[in-house]
């Protein structure tokens, strides 16, 4: 239950419905933007690359978090799906010809009627079942990229184009950064809007019970099916900015534990809230940024440490993971909440 | 027809392994309506934890191999206690996801503690193959497959048998029913993990023998789900029934087609996992469940 500032009174219903009530919150809302705007100017490359890294992982997370938290689909191939829309990009830039603000579009439709096929089995399936026939469109997707050679060049991956404009090209982090932010910015607000709108409260009533929501007139075949769509969307749209930012693709990037680490992200963020992709990807990305300067730091010394990296970011992910769903399930974004209403409340928190 | 056949044979091998793993899902499923995906992680560990108990601390083979399984037993045990306890009356994404940090944790361990290598048991089984008729069986596929359908009416008969077993179908059946009789449903649902990890174990010290002990022989588990599929996730039968299906189809894929299109072996299964799901949902043996709101 979010709970306003004291003394607000919502007297329209513009008021009522508005996600930015009062002065203060416009007033946080441009100053943070306007330093994330900024952030290039005093940032170094790699912070850069890190910010860039987490902006696109975020809008991937929105789709996720449509599918699964929203609508309660649970799907580990979104990675794959991501994949679906790196290729569908990389594909039309480089051999069709088209420019990627055109690009970019397609492969968010693509990656979304795709989703729509592979998702048709949750018309009959759910649960346990369901997550089986994802892990298979999971495991399908990437053998086609990876054999149909023609088109995406098989294990070798394929190399793309980066972004023009005009006679301006985006190939440097601080030129990306600012179409990664633009992106990141619009699907949120897609998101935060979607969820607001009928569409979200069908998502949520086919969640919290399919059947009972049927009987109350939601349609689930059109539902289910415009969840996957939307949630592969947001993979195809991240996909896409992430093959135009690396400029090489293989279907090596798009596996099974990219496909469950998405599922991490939500868990720790929160599922079922906009700002759980925030924190679940910035809690992700930040640990392990540490924990690599921390084996690289421990290599100086001894030199076998580097050996054991991918390990231990495997045991750290399954740790983190299993601690959040024992002692936090609802994810940061709950916590979030709990702090901003407990300094709303102060002193009188009952 | 010789090479249908070797085809045929070697397939039944490969799915007498994901028939052992597909029994580790159903155990687990039948009693706590839980399917671990982590059951390939823990079949490799079992292959490990044999490698280090025959290997690395020299004992003798046949002692390695139950010692490895009372240490998957316990294992089992301690699994259910930890992580799995404090998800009953979770979401499923909840369960799912626990079960998915525990592949990742395991995978992590088995890399820090042995690393990416090939390792080998030591040869204790004798090197000339068995031979039916024409056919020559290698010993440790001969051997795995008794030992399968041993494990296989083990199981059975356990369940429809002993006083625990029959606990255990009683909360498979109805947990409230059970409990108000006196069953208690934590030892339950301990005993089998409990049991579901020796299997897994087992299945793993054969599939190890038969290839390497190396970290990737984890991927069996995922391939195996389709096993259970094609038995229903009911059926303890079903499962053994349902390896064997997909290992010869597999086999015969990779037989047949896998000049054409390399690879094609390693996604057969989940092909016909999809189409399983989209055509008859519950498998062969399964129960459909019908649903009040």
């Amino acid at each position: 239950m979010p709970y306003p500032p004291c003394g607000t009174f919502n007297e329209t219903y513009e008021q009522d419905a508005a996600i930015f009530r009062t002065k203060a919150h416009w007033v946080w809302l441009v100053s943070v933007i306007l330093f994330f705007l900024a952030f290039p100017i005093f940032a170094d490359e790699y912070l850069l690359s890190i910010a860039i890294l987490i902006y696109i992982y975020i809008i991937a997370a929105h789709g996720l978090n449509l599918l699964t938290g929203f609508a309660g689909l649970i799907s580990i191939a979104h990675s794959a799906f991501m994949g679906v829309g790196a290729y569908c990009s990389a594909i039309l830039v480089s051999n069709l010809g088209f420019s990627f603000w055109l690009a970019l579009p397609c492969s968010v439709i693509f990656a979304g009627l795709i989703g729509i096929i592979l998702g048709a089995p949750s018309l009959r399936l759910k649960g346990f079942y369901l997550v089986m026939a994802t892990l298979a469109a999971q495991f399908i997707i990437n053998f086609v990229i990876m054999r149909w050679k023609v088109l995406t060049g098989g294990v070798y991956g394929m190399s793309v184009p980066s972004i023009t404009l005009s006679n301006m090209e985006f190939d440097t982090n601080q030129s990306f950064y600012y179409i990664a932010f633009i992106v990141l910015i619009l699907s949120t607000y897609v998101a935060k809007n979607l969820v607001r709108t009928q569409v979200g409260r069908a998502f949520v009533a086919i969640r919290d019970n399919d059947l009972a929501a049927e009987v109350m007139g939601i349609s689930l075949t059109k539902y289910k099916l415009l969840s996957f769509a939307v949630g592969c969307g947001f993979a195809g749209a991240a996909g896409s900015l992430w093959g135009h930012w690396v400029r090489m693709i293989s279907p090596e990037h798009f596996t099974l534990m990219g496909s469950v680490w998405f599922l991490g992200y939500i868990i720790v963020g929160g599922l079922g809230s906009i700002l759980g992709p925030f924190f679940g990807v910035i809690f992700f990305t930040l640990t392990m940024e540490v924990l690599n300067s921390v084996f690289t730091g421990l290599s100086a010394s001894y030199p076998e440490a580097i050996g054991y990296i991918f390990a231990s970011r495997e045991i750290i992910f399954g740790l983190i993971v299993v601690l959040f769903l024992i002692f936090e399930p609802r994810g940061l974004a709950h916590r979030w909440e709990i702090i901003k209403a407990s300094y709303r409340l102060y002193p009188f928190s009952y | 027809m010789e090479f249908a056949t070797n085809l045929f044979v070697s397939g039944l091998t490969i799915g007498m392994v994901y028939g052992l793993v597909a029994l580790g899902f159903v155990l687990i499923y039948k009693a706590t309506g839980i399917l671990n995906v982590a059951q390939g992680e823990i079949l490799m560990f079992g292959a490990f934890i044999c490698y280090c108990l025959s290997v690395q601390l020299n004992l003798p083979f046949w002692l390695a191999i139950p010692l490895t399984l009372v240490f998957a037993f316990f294992l089992g045990f301690l699994i259910e206690r930890v992580f799995l306890r404090p998800m009953i009356g979770q979401s499923l994404l909840a369960v799912v996801m626990m079960t998915i940090g525990l592949i990742s944790i395991f995978k992590g361990v088995v890399l820090v503690i042995w690393g990416p290598v090939s390792l080998s048991y030591p040869p204790y089984l004798p090197k000339e193959p068995i031979h039916i008729g024409a056919l020559a069986i290698a010993q440790v596929n001969f051997w795995g497959f008794i030992i399968a359908i041993f494990w296989l009416f083990v199981c059975m008969s356990f369940f429809r048998y002993t006083k625990i077993g029959t606990a255990m179908r009683a909360v498979a059946d109805d947990q409230q029913a059970a409990q108000s009789v006196g069953v208690s449903i934590k030892r339950v649902f301990g005993m089998s993990w409990a049991i579901s990890c020796s299997t897994a174990a087992m299945g793993g010290i054969i599939l190890a023998t038969m290839l390497s002990v190396i970290y990737t022989i984890a991927d069996v588990g995922l391939a195996s789900i389709s096993a259970v599929l094609v038995g229903g996730l009911e059926s303890l039968g079903g499962s053994i029934l349902g390896g064997l299906i997909i290992g010869v189809i597999q086999s015969f894929c990779e037989g047949y087609l896998g000049e054409s299109i390399s690879g094609i072996g390693e996604i057969a299964p989940y092909v016909i996992l999809l189409l399983i799901l989209l055509i008859k949902p519950y498998g062969l043996f399964g129960l459909k469940r019908i649903e009040r709101i």
